[in-house]
């Protein structure tokens, strides 16, 4: 019991480390792609959330929510309301309707990160009314959405590999 | 499903919500944008941020290094032709080395204006949601940063604190559609204000506006903040002028401005903390040129 119990933690403590590094990566000023900046953590807390549970995906979502609206220049609360409601979603679906897969993670990644993109553009410019701003969407919102897809990736199976190597094998399998 | 909505983990989930949504609607109330939870995560990621900012603009100088060796020479060789060019450009125009002594006067905003104070600041991020180069620094209200102070580096202006916690500030750039400056031109006197827009923000410029018809404003003048409305000191260089051209609508012109630093690769910035409505003018200035300028 005692075994399993530091097992655990091991693996939420490793699982937040990432996200902290997943989360200084992202805001390093040399990582972006032709001007492109991904947005890595949600890479993250979408395949925890498809594979551990909803509580846990709704919980990692709310702590990258917390680190982007620290850096962002959206009022604060609008990432962590949303990622806390993703990280959920996502864990809920892979329950009652998706296989966890890859494909899925990509897509539920992509999902996320495009919705974020665009509320907080509506947010920043769209509701101003700038002129032109609606080719942001194109140019920088969507091709933002599909870098941090790519990292779900990899990050999928960097979780799975984490919660197979650190979650106590239930009796009976 | 229906267990899940009765079950313990969903009120906790909720609750969490509704405890960030308070923090949103406080940080609205008050107009800072921030709450004590970005203030208190800010305190702890910072010195991290500044120490990965570091040690990742290394790693990509040195990949730049490596992968543009070749282009770096043919850059040599154009440098060298351009180099001898200015070379015989400065011998013959000795006017413009004189111009060049009156620009700096203002430029050299320190020793020229010791009232003004500055907090010295590095670029440690710049966020994936952000559209206009924004960035944050490792600077904050702690060390006499507030909202709205303006950022600059050797060259000129770059932005304004837009937010701010105790050991950061995010900073935005004059290319941002919602930053607008009220500048003047140095060589014509001529007001306009500048604005960014999503088309001329992508290639690294901003445009310069209202300028009348009659206007008389050059490719290659410098234009400078105004200083009006007190919010940022005067003379600070916004950016050089690339053309001038009509508006849409044909009944002023703008002028299309290439600000004197890359705002996509701005490392190190000071922040003006405090300064007066008015810096003190620059040696050698003309009032009558100055009493036109007023009257205008």
């Amino acid at each position: 019991m005692k075994r399993s119990l530091i097992r655990r933690v091991a693996k939420y403590a490793v699982y937040a480390a990432l996200l902290l590094f997943l989360y200084f990566l992202q805001e390093a000023p040399a990582a972006a792609v032709f001007g492109v900046r991904a947005a890595p953590v949600i890479g993250l807390f979408i395949p925890i959330a498809m594979l551990e549970d909803e509580f846990c995906g709704g919980l990692y979502g709310l702590a990258a929510g917390i680190l982007c609206d620290t850096a962002s220049m959206a009022i604060f609360g609008i990432a962590s309301m949303l990622f806390l409601v993703m990280g959920c979603a996502a864990g809920l679906l892979t329950i009652y309707l998706v296989n966890a897969r890859p494909r899925s993670a990509v897509l539920f990644t992509f999902a996320a990160a495009a919705i974020y993109g665009v509320i907080c553009h509506y947010i920043l410019y769209g509701v101003w009314g700038y002129e032109g701003v609606g080719r942001l969407l194109f140019t920088q919102t969507l091709p933002s959405a599909v870098l941090s897809a790519l990292w779900a990736l990899p990050l999928y199976f960097v979780v799975r590999a984490l919660r197979d190597a650190l979650t106590e094998p239930t009796q009976g399998d | 499903m229906k267990d899940f909505f009765q079950g313990k983990s969903f009120k906790i989930m909720l609750a969490l919500l509704v405890l960030i949504f308070a923090f949103l609607i406080r940080a609205a109330y008050d107009g800072t944008g921030t709450s004590v939870l970005s203030q208190a995560v800010s305190y702890l990621t910072t010195p991290v941020q500044r120490a990965v900012s570091g040690a990742a603009q290394s790693l990509s100088d040195t990949a730049a290094q490596l992968f543009r060796g070749g282009r770096i020479a043919k850059e040599n060789e154009a440098l060298r032709s351009e180099n001898a060019a200015l070379r015989a450009q400065l011998v013959e125009h000795e006017r413009y080395r004189a111009e060049n002594e009156r620009l700096r006067a203002y430029l050299d905003i320190k020793e020229q204006s010791p009232e003004l104070e500055f907090a010295p600041a590095q670029v440690i991020g710049r966020d994936s949601a952000e559209r206009f180069y924004s960035f944050t620094i490792d600077c904050g209200s702690l060390d006499g940063v507030k909202v709205g102070d303006p950022v600059i580096t050797a060259e000129g202006l770059v932005g304004f604190v837009q937010r701010t916690t105790g050991a950061s500030a995010q900073i935005s750039t004059v290319l941002d559609v919602a930053c607008s400056v009220g500048a003047m031109d140095i060589t014509t006197r001529e007001i306009g204000v500048t604005e960014g827009t999503v088309a001329l923000a992508s290639e690294g410029l901003l445009r310069l506006s209202y300028l009348t018809r009659e206007s008389e404003v050059r490719a290659g003048d410098v234009v400078v903040t105004s200083g009006a409305g007190d919010t940022v000191p005067k003379n600070l260089v916004i950016g050089t002028v690339k053309e001038v051209l009509p508006d849409a609508k044909g009944l002023s012109l703008y002028a299309v401005l290439e600000p004197p630093a890359d705002l996509r690769e701005v490392r190190d910035v000071l922040v003006i903390t405090q300064f007066p409505g008015n810096v003190p003018e620059a040696p050698g200035e003309e009032p009558a040129a100055e009493e036109a300028v007023e009257g205008s």
